[in-house]
């Protein structure tokens, strides 16, 4: 699992899950994740990373796991997932959740079902950008 | 949580209309409602020439805008479909089958033991890791279980779907996450019996 599918499976965890108050927080773990690689840490630089993301005020810490899980290359792929997880959060959270649920979409579609295939199609149209 | 801002109460606010114009635009929707059509009080308010279609995406923009200021610091509730992403995270983690066999202990063992406990998860997640070479993926699911949905019945759901996942010869492009997101969804669409 790279930075990028990381930063999916996030928003998807923190999209179903109950978020913590300050979720934003999770957004600083790619960031540190990369901090910790630089140290002279070995296979314990993820370990670290992992109680970090338990720490009470991201619990409940799924989200904040996930993009504590992949190794980050460089600062610039640390900034990329932070960005795509808080940016997704926010648009699909603030914008299109309560839209997902209304009356208007298929019943059969509406809520979770429609929130995971906006995030996949998401994924699949932000792809070749993060090949670039 | 404050309750959400309506059309109706931005429209005035924005300074597109007035009262009166806006009783009048109500007037004529409970008219309409009364013989069975449903309206739009926005596009009512343009028909009656009170506000122009400019002004009327002006005050749905606005109104977007308000709404997602609102709804950021809220905490989100449900958790009904939290065990989707226990199961997705050991299946895109996917290393070997004996890892994804880990993951699926973890998820079982933990549900006895570690309930809604996040740090007894991940002690569990940490143990398997190192029991099991490469069980990177025993982690994931310990964490996106403990974080998701501790219950035990769906704990058992989440288990049984990681061990299939380690048995079914999967191609390697169904490992990415958009298309297991997209399965995803469409399971649970299909599964669906009754709307919410």
């Amino acid at each position: 699992m790279n930075h990028y599918d990381a930063s999916f499976l996030a928003i998807a965890c923190a999209l179903m899950t109950e978020r913590p108050r300050r979720w934003w927080l999770a957004g600083a773990i790619p960031a540190l994740a990369f901090a910790l690689t630089l140290l002279p840490l070995g296979h314990f630089a993820a370990i670290v990373a992992a109680l970090v993301a338990c720490t009470p005020p991201l619990r409940p810490a799924a989200a904040a796991l996930l993009l504590a899980a992949p190794r980050y290359p460089s600062v610039r792929a640390a900034a990329v997932s932070a960005g795509l997880y808080l940016c997704g959060v926010a648009v699909l959270a603030a914008l299109l959740e309560d839209r997902l649920d209304q009356d208007a979409v298929p019943a059969f579609l509406r809520g979770t079902p429609a929130r995971l295939l906006v995030l996949a199609v998401a994924y699949f149209s932000l792809l070749p950008v993060a090949h670039l | 949580m404050s309750a959400p801002v309506q059309f109706r109460d931005l429209v005035v606010e924005l300074g597109f209309v007035t009262s009166a114009q806006l009783g009048d635009a109500l007037a004529r929707q409970d008219e309409l409602n009364g013989s069975g059509v449903r309206s739009h009080l926005g596009h009512l308010l343009e028909d009656l020439g009170y506000l122009t279609p400019a002004q009327h995406r002006l005050v749905l923009v606005q109104l977007d805008m308000q709404r997602a200021l609102a709804a950021l610091p809220t905490v989100r509730r449900s958790a009904r479909h939290g065990w989707v992403v226990a199961a997705l995270a050991p299946v895109a983690l996917l290393s070997s089958p004996l890892a994804i066999l880990a993951a699926a202990a973890v998820v079982l063992v933990g549900a006895w033991l570690a309930q809604g406990r996040p740090g007894r998860w991940l002690a569990l997640g940490w143990a398997a890791s190192v029991l099991v070479p490469g069980a990177g993926a025993a982690t994931a699911a310990a964490a996106g279980q403990g974080g998701a949905s501790p219950r035990l019945r769906e704990s058992v759901l989440v288990a049984l779907i990681i061990a299939v996942s380690a048995a079914v010869p999967l191609l390697p492009i169904a490992l990415s996450p958009g298309h297991l997101l997209l399965i995803a969804a469409l399971l649970l669409a299909l599964l669906r019996r009754r709307p919410r």
